[in-house]
């Protein structure tokens, strides 16, 4: 509430100080309208989207500046499509704040930068692929089908960088604000299989309890991340470490007392969320070839290394207990033009963990509840190209799981003047029911929608 | 040798450069020579900075108009390999505000460019694959190779001899600019086979090296496309400098136009605003 009341008392400020000086503020408003059908049953609804969006800077002076970012959306398709009028509606609106997107100060003098407020900040160098975009994090409840900057959760942090040598810059961030991946509930439309079980059914003399133990907000133990990064002869590369906490939770069962007493002796089913705390150490490159047979192709990658990451272990869908593992992920991609303007876009991802057997039982993925090799693998492809003076724009995305799992999304959009854009796509999942595109299959989507930009 | 005599312009230009002196052409020049002088001016290598904003206006066949606004900033170093630090960001429409790129251009002609891209859909400053020479700029009838990324080694150059300009009605302001300057008719052929043009020509102003028109043929010699450039002089140093840039598809009928205004030279832009990482910091 206070860092809510906080961002109120700069946004009257800005649009104070914008009554006298008014060229100092620009104001962009967004208003976007997405319908989606079901692709086998396309006379059933799984989104009547709608939003609004306020997007402004203000420069007080020539150092000092104010961003905000103010979204609200409701998606009508809990209130008509009989379908979903049973689910927790977790997907409808904005919960809590996260209407106040992003709202940060920005002080620049070189060759120090501060920017302090509610932000995102990305690391890394892969597409879709979150390993080093490991600051915020993601609101999961449209299965990040949607653009990362709306996918991720921003975070109250001051970001501080120094600039020693051109080209080269050192960034620190401390985050005082924690906050959990934003899933989906029972019944809703994109669901992971995790959640996807309605609350269990208990005797009447049993409570069911879930104890959510987020971490406190504020600087007592707050996370916070480095990174150098720089440009030397033509190879971009970071190096990044991340003291932070894991945001998906842990989740522990306890009966209370232990063992339960005989019915109808009340007793409570607890179930617990911790948020472990792991470190992310990484790096990241990229280099365009700028000569020879090759020239045109840009080669990027990055790799993250984390201590403790936290599984659920188990049997395939039934986790029974947890454990932590040091982890290496990687990620490979080419990106060039073809044929003069059609962008092609590989990447390929490997996920590689210490063991997939423990005492507990398998290592499970804490979306899928499948349980995971020691070795897994992942692929995308994107293509893209422009038609109509770039008015007609297309791209179609693959991204294949290792589990015989995948999943295409095509897309067109057109521009039908500088306000207007409308455009069109689908996203197909397939595999099976225990994988991370399989889960969706039936939730295959067909859309279309239209962006008012003013 | 064909190598060494653009390396030895280019050692030229930078000389020039770093004295901050606008070429012009002058009496016994070879070919190579005016077009050098004109590449001089194209990307005002005399300047050692420039910002200006820029109005891009899209018109198609239909008159169904579509307008671009951005702030350019651009940095001549000549050192270190590097010969200039581009940057180009959209502050209208809404729907492409906060995109940017970021281009470095290496003083080897051979040395393809480094590009970055910000784009606020990602919030990321994301390394891309430079667009092909051929490619649309912005989406206009212009090529990539057009506005940014055209060297004089590209191309084989013949003068065809001095005409007099007929003049241009330009679709901006209706007006007709230049009628019976004195110009250098010139004809360039591509060195790249790939090339979608067969040869065009340019018409540099003999008092001052300007290309004020090109006519662009295609591999059947039929003329496809032409460019009009405006200039004024600019700054204390009277810099020469491109005002409104007008293509016509003459197959198409689209219309692209350039505007730049506000424009400035020479305002001691530190190189660090053409990094990454202040790319990063964008905002949108």
């Amino acid at each position: 509430m206070r860092k809510v009341s906080f961002a109120l008392v700069l946004l009257t400020l800005a649009f104070s100080a914008a009554a006298l000086e008014k060229d100092k503020l620009t104001l962009s408003t967004y208003f976007n309208a997405e319908f989606g059908f079901h692709l086998n049953e396309p006379d059933q609804l799984m989104k009547k989207y709608t939003s609004l969006q306020l997007k402004g800077t203000f420069d007080f002076t020539r150092e000092v500046s104010l961003y905000f970012n103010l979204k609200k959306y409701y998606d009508f398709v809990y209130d008509v499509a009989g379908q979903y009028k049973n689910g927790s509606a977790k997907t409808a609106t904005n919960a809590g704040n996260l209407w106040l997107r992003e709202i940060f100060l920005d002080y620049q003098h070189q060759p120090f930068f501060l920017r302090a407020g509610r932000q995102q900040v990305v690391w890394g160098t892969a597409d879709g692929v979150r390993l080093l975009d490991c600051i915020n994090p993601a609101d999961n409840r449209y299965a990040n089908l949607d653009d990362a900057a709306e996918y991720r959760i921003p975070l109250w942090m001051l970001r501080f960088e120094f600039t020693p040598i051109t080209d080269g810059n050192l960034q620190f961030l401390l985050i005082p604000d924690h906050e959990p991946n934003f899933n989906a509930g029972y019944g809703d439309v994109f669901v992971y299989r995790v959640a996807n079980r309605p609350p269990p059914v208990l005797p009447p003399w049993v409570t069911y309890q879930i104890v959510d133990n987020l971490p406190a907000d504020g600087f007592d133990d707050p996370d916070f991340a480095v990174r150098w990064q720089q440009v030397l002869n033509g190879w971009e590369y970071s190096l990044n470490y991340k003291y932070g906490r894991e945001f998906y939770p842990s989740v522990t069962v306890r009966q209370i007392p232990f063992p339960p007493p005989a019915p109808p002796t009340p007793w409570t089913l607890q179930l617990t969320r911790n948020y472990q705390r792991t470190q992310v150490i990484g790096a990241s490159f990229t280099k365009a070839i700028n000569t020879g047979r090759l020239s045109g192709l840009t080669i990027r990658g990055e790799c993250t290394y984390t201590l403790d990451k936290p599984y659920p272990t188990g049997a395939d869908g039934n986790a029974t207990g947890n454990t932590t593992q040091n982890t290496f992920a990687y990620v490979l991609g080419l990106d060039k033009y073809l044929f003069t303007d059609l962008l092609a876009s590989v990447q390929f991802i490997q996920y590689i963990n210490q063991d997939d057997q423990v005492a507990s039982g398998h290592l499970l993925h804490p979306a899928t509840l499948a349980p995971i090799n020691k070795v897994e693998n992942m692929a995308t492809v994107k293509l893209s190209k422009d038609f109509l003076n770039e008015r007609l724009k297309s791209e179609v995305l693959a991204v294949f799981g290792g589990n015989g799992d995948w999943r295409v999304s095509p897309r067109v959009s057109y521009e039908v003047n500088d306000r207007l854009t409308i455009y069109g796509g689908l996203h197909y999942f397939a595999g099976r029911a225990n994988t991370l595109f399989g889960e969706f299959e039936k939730s295959s989507m067909i859309y279309t929608g239209a962006t008012l930009a003013f | 040798m064909r190598k060494t005599r653009w390396l030895l312009l280019i050692v030229m230009a930078a000389g020039m450069a770093l004295a901050g002196e606008v070429p012009k052409p002058k009496e016994g020049m070879s070919v190579d020579q005016l077009i050098d002088v004109w590449y001089q001016i194209q990307f005002t290598r005399f300047a050692r900075d420039y910002t200006s904003n820029n109005k891009v206006i899209l018109i198609d066949r239909g008159k169904a108009r579509r307008e671009r606004q951005g702030y350019r900033a651009r940095i001549i170093l000549q050192q270190h390999g590097i010969d200039y630090k581009d940057y180009v960001a959209f502050v209208s429409p809404a729907a492409v505000k906060g995109v940017a790129t970021l281009t470095w251009s290496y003083l080897d002609p051979e040395k393809e460019r480094e590009q970055w891209l910000y784009l606020p859909s990602l919030k990321k400053a994301r390394r891309t694959s430079p667009a092909n020479d051929d490619d649309s700029f912005m989406g206009s009838v212009f090529t990539v190779e057009e506005i940014t990324s055209w060297r004089p080694s590209y191309e084989t150059y013949k003068l065809v001899g001095v005409k007099k300009f007929p003049g241009y009605k330009s679709e901006y302001d209706g007006k007709t600019y230049y009628a019976g300057d004195d110009c250098y008719l010139i004809e360039a052929f591509p060195r790249r086979q790939t090339t979608l043009r067969s040869r065009r020509t340019f018409w540099l102003r003999k008092s001052d090296g300007c290309c004020l028109f090109q006519e662009v043929f295609d591999k059947n010699g039929k003329m496809y496309k032409t460019l009009f450039r405006s200039y004024q002089l600019v700054g204390p140093n009277s810099y020469p400098t491109q005002i409104i840039i007008e293509g016509k598809d003459l197959r198409t009928g689209d219309v692209s136009i350039v505007v730049n205004e506000e424009i400035k030279f020479d305002q001691g832009l530190k190189e660090n605003i053409f990094s990454v990482e202040n790319l990063q910091k964008m905002k949108w």
